[in-house]
């Protein structure tokens, strides 16, 4: 089976497609529409927020999408690694190279977060001859990759979605996550990586099975969200700490509380 | 090709400790910063070329490798160890990965530069046990961007970096593949004068709302003289709240 016939199979068993040929808007980055997806996303839709992967991504709230962009100089390779200066491109010359390059990096994405959509912008100089895969990993204990995409390659940089892909991050404490981006090895080939985009939205944790205050049973309309607070330190309850008080009126002194605990407010003094 | 993929993706994920979420948990609680071994840059001339089972190796005999990678934390940030992970075969003990956060002064120009190790935040790998990772004591920093780098009575304005030490040993093999960094987020110490005559230093809320003061989420109730700690929060003054914290925003 040809490259091309392969890659063209798992494209379509993925619900991978979506070639936009880069254009100038959202100041230089290629379109980026998703499509082949399973359930057609309207574009105003999908775009919110638009960070980049070399600072904290703090979109806050549980609206649509936030985009962190990885960019081609964030990427560490196991072989080939060089940034060309023109396209800010982790680029890969392979000559004559037994084995497909690894290039890497890390993800910044809070646990909890749906990660939706992953884009890689890629050029290749043998089109249809060079692939590139994502690897996307949980690496707790050696546990398995949470995803596998296989993207097309082409000529002039291009982004293809996958997706919608459903993936909740787990919890950070121990475990961490890689983004890889397989090359294929092929005489005289020349790889450039533009960037990877990460589609991602927060949302809140699924209630715990057993409740932390006897007057918020799981029955509780706000259940989650009384629980989302006290098992992040927020909140020690009311009174004693057995019950919250969920009916009692707030004032403007305990919000300061639970403000100013839930985001570590430090300010330089 | 498939099978030979297969195989590498095997190794690391058997292996594999570092890469990282910048941990981005809220409250008041333990996260862990993983500082994977991508986001080290070489330090004069120290190669920045990964091998495939994402470990960054010294095999220059007589080479001694320094990289850094800056420290994602906020401001205020209370750091309670930091852990490396490594390779090290090396069981004689005279050459080892080291793992250390400093802070480096920001000097204007003509000014001498000026780093500060961290105390407590050095991390070495030890033994021969191969693939590991090796912790500093337990420690107590908080992050400032502002401190006294070199000891002279001023504060400076600074930067935080994760430095590391990787030489090439002779009797054994060396390797880093990341930093680990317990930290929680803490709410500021009150300032000495208060900001509210309703909330006196003594007041039992008084650290947490100068907080909210300080960071510009609050400016008091009425004529802004006073915060009004114990009359009710409406639904409208929680909207303000939440919103000006969050800093919320959305694209149209």
């Amino acid at each position: 089976m040809s490259k091309s016939i392969r890659w063209g199979i798992l494209a379509a068993g993925l619900g991978i497609a979506a070639v936009a040929k880069a254009s100038p808007e959202h100041g230089g980055w290629t379109s980026r529409r998703p499509t082949g997806l399973e359930t057609p996303v309207p574009l105003a839709s999908l775009p919110k927020q638009l960070v980049d992967g070399s600072v904290d991504p703090r979109a806050f709230g549980v609206q649509d999408y936030t985009i962190t962009v990885l960019s081609g100089t964030q990427f560490r390779s196991s072989g080939c690694f060089f940034t060309d200066p023109a396209t800010l491109s982790d680029v890969c010359y392979c000559d004559n190279c037994p084995e497909p390059d690894h290039t890497y990096t890390t993800l910044d994405v809070p646990a909890g977060a749906i990660i939706d959509f992953i884009g890689v912008n890629n050029q290749t100089n043998i089109e249809g001859s060079l692939g590139m895969t994502l690897h996307f990993r949980d690496h707790l204990g050696g546990s398995a990759q949470l995803v596998a995409l296989t993207f097309p390659a082409h000529e002039g940089f291009v982004t293809d979605f996958g997706g919608p892909l459903g993936i909740l991050v787990p919890d950070h404490k121990d475990r961490a996550f890689i983004l890889d981006v397989e090359r294929a090895a092929a005489d005289g080939a020349q790889t450039y990586l533009g960037y990877v985009e990460v589609w991602w939205r927060r949302t809140v944790s699924e209630p715990p099975a057993t409740p932390s205050f006897g007057d918020v049973p799981t029955s509780h309309p706000f259940y989650q969200f009384i629980e989302a607070l006290a098992k992040s330190g927020i909140t020690g309850g009311c009174g004693s700490g057995a019950n919250y008080c969920p009916d009692a009126p707030l004032t403007r002194g305990q919000m300061a509380v639970f403000l100013s605990k839930a985001l570590g407010l430090h300010w330089p003094n | 090709m498939k099978t030979r993929s297969g195989s590498v993706f095997l190794v690391a994920a058997a292996l594999l400790v570092s890469s990282a979420v910048r941990a981005q948990s809220y409250g008041d609680q333990s996260q862990v910063l993983t500082v994977g071994v991508s986001q080290f840059r070489g330090v004069a001339g120290s190669p920045s070329t990964i091998e495939s089972d994402y470990y960054l190796y010294n095999q220059v005999p007589g080479s001694y490798y320094y990289y850094l990678a800056p420290l994602a934390l906020p401001e205020g940030a209370l750091i309670e160890s930091v852990c490396l992970f490594g390779r090290d075969t090396d069981d004689e003990f005279l050459f080892y990965v080291q793992a250390y956060l400093f802070a480096n002064k920001l000097v204007p120009l003509g000014e001498a530069p000026a780093a500060l190790q961290v105390p407590g935040s050095s991390a070495f790998s030890s033994g021969s046990a191969g693939y590991g990772s090796w912790c500093s004591e337990p420690m107590s920093y908080t992050l400032r961007a502002r401190l006294d780098v070199d000891a002279d009575g001023t504060v400076d304005d600074a930067v935080h970096y994760v430095g590391l030490f990787l030489p090439h040993s002779i009797s054994g093999l060396l390797a880093f593949g990341g930093v680990k960094i317990t930290w929680k987020r803490q709410v500021s110490p009150a300032p000495s004068a208060p900001t509210f005559g309703d909330v006196p230093e003594s007041h039992p809320f008084s650290r947490f709302i100068e907080a909210l003061a300080a960071s510009g989420i609050t400016g008091g109730c009425g004529d802004g003289s006073n915060y009004c700690p114990n009359a009710a929060l409406t639904r409208g003054q929680m909207a303000v709240f939440l919103a000006k914290a969050l800093g919320l925003h959305w694209v149209e």
